[in-house]
């Protein structure tokens, strides 16, 4: 092999593992966020005492970093590490212990098509990424679709009633929300295929430029709140945690999980919930755009200023992407602790009757807006070969 | 590097559909299925076709597959009884099915045959397409291009054939009562 | 970027050019909108959309024959062209589709079922056959033929608490998937190889007919070509019913519903000929040397088999599917003497389906009319003294019997006089001698059937202890009228035969 693909490849490779770990950290954080927004709602205090060694003994600052539980992720994590791992006697041991790795794997593998923000040469902004592909939005759907396999997997090595439970529901509910999420997503990519000639392709670093006049959130609210709906159910959150729901099926698909995979599968829902808040936050909410700029010559910075500072710039819009994703995880730790869970012919009507349908009708309704726009404003590199 | 790697997952892919087949357990079976599909998804990428890759994994290896296993786990189908085919089918379909392999194997290898030739990797439309030349492309966009002319009338018909299935589906599934039309109420449990 | 070639090969798709085929779309659609808002106190009126929308329909392509036959040329991309009998087999396909919503009103008087589901799945998959046969790309014919196969498999199972129905659905639809899988690996062979740039005039069009035949002229030795080419029309010989791939038949026919059972004999075994007639004129026209003793081969064992396992039958509705077997085999004679390249072959098909049409409706409209709430089982011995109790119905089944059978001067009896004609104009004299010899056997069993309804049996010790088979109610007037109306064509048919197609 010549030197330089091996570098390539080497850089690649850094490339990805300084994603994957800032994707678990931030999950192994979102844990922590959740114990905290959970005891904020509850009006308890949460986690507020692990803490290295030494540490409360730093004069002022000390009991408050350890008021904060910082360090209670890291403590977690040694403990599902260390503990021991029994294997009980009547599971499908290989299945068993492949489906932690099934649930975690498609999660960190979305992450190789996220753009999480921008760097501009010589005037053309250019996304980072791991892999600047065409087909963005279908690689992430496609292979968070995989996900659900580690919990059918699961739920069915087990080889126990409660677990089988939480497999079979699991199953039908990816099914039924995944074909409201794709639908819901045609609308976006309507607009940022239709109006703006010359960019093509379903890449995610395309709806984010094309979102610089308004942010799809704000004109699409309907395909906006599907998705979301969606993605929750997706990602197995309360209001649609039914394959772990606690007071039916005791722990649902991971019951007869313990210490290191469990924590996998933890880990893994919280990667899927960071990646999914991440990818609302691209489709709806501008991505790293500052602010609207709703089209106005001069007003470019409001939306992209970024590109005028530099690397420093490339780093703010990094920032301000994970803002705008950590509000989100924020958003379903909220929801989590408001909702009550829905009954689960409550879910399946929900995404069969409402959603479906509804993305449907938006998917007619945007694609006569940006037609009759497309007429009204004469964009002329628009081929009209429909007759 | 390509050659390794398209050996590599076509090995995988004719490996587990071949599992598909003799394994008794049908989740295993449907396991196989889904390592078979991803692995063909492989050969789509190692192919340029990004679009088709993302799709066989999307549509089959996502949505069809878990459904496949819904049904299995939901009838505890893998604890079936096991019917032995009769030997003499078997020994006819296992020559049969060499005979055709080797017979492919040899016009695919032999000398006499006209020489594979690598087609050029376009990535974006061609300029000017007409109804004998829509050269395959890598770009997602030229589907549509191409599904909205020249295959329309394929894709109008697929919808109908979707709406058959669909129907179908509903009428052979559907509750009936005595009239024939309507379908029954769904009895809920009194509590 | 400049779309010209797009707009240009857009502006091909003349919608207007296949207004039949969206008319049976439109009236389907139709049907499935009323039983959605329709109450169901005027849920009647369901079949009665079906069936008169399809006859309007039918009236305006009957007057159509005679003026439009000239082809259109290659529409919707090279997707599909209307050859000098497609108006023919337009009408084919709706008339067929308007017998079977018809037999399937009475059939479902007496069934437990959804009722319109029959009617709009009918009349999609005929608009499906009709695309079928006017396909000139692989991806039109295959998209078209699976529409068709999966209308099917609903269909044959509609029956669904009825195990025989529901055996036969599940049998149908293993078998077509390996049929279609059989096909589709064919087409695969034939696309790769004719868009391999080493190859003399290989196309990036490979799909089409048209290119295709072209690239197989230039190179008909090329192996790939070869086992491509025959797995395709395995796969095509797997929907005609031919041996050897005719072992989905007699169950198939048993357990569907017999209306569906017609269906399947006549507009399905028709497809199937259209389309291999369309493949060896076309395409594989220059594989002659392959397609002509293949073909034969199959055609000499599916008449002899199919007539000699009808032989012991007396379940009618095998006999009718075994039979048609038979119809198969004599019809393929027709498609080697095409391949051959005798100018009269194809008409001589055509010609036999329609017969074959009537005859078969003739006498599918009588078996309907006879059977009891368990369809699937139609013996023989319940036809015993027709002739006594039911004397119309008994004339209907001798006449569309006679006209299966061959006898002059029903129209069956001309139909195989121009098939053999044809095969000896082909200079196709194993084939013929085979022909005439599986004729000979089907006077044999049809005749059985025929003398069990008009000839008493004398009564043998042993005969009480059979049980009688309850006679259904007289025959409605509607009935009377369309079954006199299928046994005069057939008789007109066979005296008037040169008015019909203009000779």
């Amino acid at each position: 092999m010549p030197p330089e693909l091996i570098a390539d490849i080497l850089w690649k490779v850094l490339f990805a593992v300084i994603f994957v770990v800032v994707i678990m950290t931030f999950a192994a954080y979102s844990v922590l966020a959740e114990r905290k927004v959970a005891s904020w709602i509850q009006g308890r205090v949460g986690p507020n005492r692990t803490a290295l060694p030494g540490l409360s003994a730093i004069p002022v600052i000390g009991p408050h970093l350890v008021k904060m539980g910082i360090w209670q992720p890291l403590a977690d994590g040694v403990k599902f590490l260390f503990k021991e791992d029994p294997i009980p006697g009547h599971v499908n041991k290989l299945y068993y212990c492949l489906a932690p790795a099934i649930a975690l794997i498609p999660a960190l593998t979305t992450m190789v098509v996220l753009p999480v923000g921008q760097y501009t040469v010589d005037g053309i902004a250019h996304p980072i990424v791991l892999a600047n592909i065409d087909i963005g939005i279908l690689f992430i759907l496609a292979v968070s679709s995989l996900g659900v396999y580690g919990i059918v997997i699961g739920g069915w090595a087990a080889n126990s009633k409660y677990p089988y439970f939480g497999g079979i529901r699991s199953s039908a509910q990816m099914i039924s929300y995944e074909l409201a999420m794709g639908m819901s997503i045609l609308p976006v990519f309507m607009w940022a295929n239709g109006t703006e000639p010359g960019l093509g392709g379903l890449s995610l670093f395309n709806v984010v430029t094309s979102q610089q006049a308004m942010w799809l959130g704000v004109w699409m609210p309907v395909p906006a709140f599907i998705f979301l709906t969606a993605l929750f159910a997706e990602t197995n959150r309360l209001p649609f945690d039914m394959p772990e729901s606690e007071t039916e099926l005791v722990g649902g698909f991971h019951t007869e999980y313990g210490s290191f995979k469990f924590g996998l599968f933890f880990v893994g829902e919280y990667a899927h919930m960071v990646i999914g808040s991440a990818v609302f936050t691209i489709l709806f909410l501008g991505g790293w755009n500052f602010l609207p700029d709703f089209g106005i010559d001069g007003l470019e910075w409001l939306s992209d200023p970024w590109s005028r500072m530099g690397w420093f710039g490339s780093v703010l819009s990094v920032l301000y992407f994970i803002a705008k994703t950590m509000f989100f995880v924020f958003f379903f730790m909220w929801v989590r602790w408001t909702l009550p869970r829905f009954r689960y012919d409550q879910v399946m009507n929900l995404g069969w009757k409402y959603l479906v349908p509804a993305a449907l009708a938006c998917i007619f309704i945007y694609a006569l807006i940006i037609g009759l726009i497309d007429i009204a404003f004469a964009v002329e590199e628009t081929p009209a070969i429909v007759q | 590097m390509p050659d390794f790697l398209f050996y590599l997952f076509s090995a995988l892919t004719v490996l587990s559909a071949f599992l598909v087949t003799v394994s008794r357990n049908a989740v295993n079976g449907a396991m196989y299925m889904i390592v078979s599909f991803v692995g063909m998804a492989a050969l789509f990428v190692l192919l340029e076709a990004y679009f088709l890759a993302a799709l066989q994994v999307l549509v089959y290896a996502g949505a069809v597959m878990v459904l496949f296993l819904f049904i299995i786990m939901l009838l505890d189908a893998g604890k079936g009884r096991t019917v032995r085919p009769d030997r003499l089918t078997t020994a006819a379909a296992c020559i049969g099915g060499l005979l055709l392999i080797s017979g492919l194997i040899y016009i695919t290898f032999d000398s006499g045959a006209a020489p594979s030739t690598p087609l050029p990797v376009i990535t974006e439309l061609p300029e000017n397409a007409t109804a004998t030349n829509i050269p395959f492309t890598t770009s997602s966009r030229s589907f549509g291009y191409g599904l909205f002319t020249k295959y329309m009338l394929p894709f109008q018909v697929t919808g109908f054939l979707l709406l058959i299935a669909m129907i179908g589906v509903i009428v052979l599934s559907k509750r009936i009562d005595s009239s024939g039309d309507e379908p029954a109420k769904p009895r809920i449990a009194k509590s | 970027m400049n779309y010209n070639g797009f707009q240009e090969l857009a502006a091909t798709n003349q919608w207007s050019a296949i207004w039949p085929e969206l008319s049976m779309a439109g009236i389907g659609l139709l049907v499935l909108c009323l039983d959605l808002f329709l109450p169901s106190s005027r849920k009647r009126l369901i079949p009665l959309v079906a069936i008169f929308g399809q006859l309007a329909l039918l009236a305006v392509l009957v007057m159509g024959c005679g003026c439009a036959t000239e082809s259109t040329g290659p529409l919707f991309g090279g997707m599909i062209e209307s050859g000098p009998y497609t108006p023919y087999m337009r009408a084919f396909f709706v008339l067929s589709s308007t017998l079977v919503c018809y037999l399937g009103v009475s059939y479902l008087s007496r069934q437990n079922l959804p009722r319109s589901e029959f009617y709009l799945l009918t009349i999609f998959v005929s608009g499906a056959m009709m695309l079928l046969v006017q396909s000139s790309n692989f991806v039109m014919l295959f998209v078209s033929l699976e529409t068709v196969t999966i209308g099917f498999y609903v269909l044959v199972s509609y029956c669904r608490y009825s195990p025989f129905s529901l055996e036969a659905g599940l049998k149908y639809l293993i078998l077509g998937a390996l049929s279609s899988a059989i096909l589709l690996f064919g087409i695969v062979l034939l696309y790769g190889a004719a868009s391999n740039p080493a190859l003399a005039q290989s196309t990036t069009d490979s799909m089409n007919f048209a290119a295709l035949g072209k690239f197989i002229a230039a190179t008909p030795e090329e192996p790939l070509v070869l086992v491509g080419a025959v797995l395709v029309l395995c796969g095509i010989c797997f929907k005609i019913g031919a041996v050897p791939f005719q072992i989905w038949v007699p169950d198939v026919y048993q357990g569907a519903p017999t209306p569906v059972t017609a269906f399947l004999a006549v507009s399905s075994k028709a497809a199937g000929f259209l389309v291999l007639m369309n493949l060896v004129a076309g395409p594989f026209a220059a594989l002659s040397k392959l397609t002509v003793p293949l073909l034969s081969a199959i055609a000499i064992i599916t008449i002899l088999f199919g007539n000699i396992t009808a032989l012991g039958q007396r379940n009618v509705k095998r006999v009718i599917g075994l039979s048609g077997i038979a119809h198969a085999g004599y019809l393929l004679v027709g498609v080697v003497a095409m391949a051959v390249g005798v100018a009269l072959a194809p008409w001589a098909i055509i010609f036999y389906l329609f017969a074959y049409l009537f005859a078969s409706f003739a006498v599918f409209g009588v078996m309907v009319h006879l059977a009891g709430v368990e369809d699937e089982i139609q013996e023989i011995d319940h036809y015993q003294k027709l002739a006594e109790r039911q004397p119309f119905l008994a004339g209907v089944l001798a006449i569309g019997l006679g006209s299966l059978a061959g006898i002059p001067p029903l129209a069956g009896f001309i139909g195989k006089l121009l098939l053999f004609i044809a095969a000896f104009q082909a200079e196709l004299y194993t084939l013929l001698g085979a022909a005439i010899i599986g004729v000979v056997i089907s006077v044999y069993y049809y005749f059985g059937w025929m003398r069990e309804a008009f000839f008493i049996k004398p009564a043998l010790p042993g005969d009480e202890a059979r049980p009688s088979y309850p006679m259904p109610g007289a025959v409605g007037i509607i009935h009377k009228l369309t079954l006199g109306l299928l046994v005069v064509i057939t008789v007109l048919m066979g005296l008037f035969q040169r008015g019909i197609f203009g000779g």
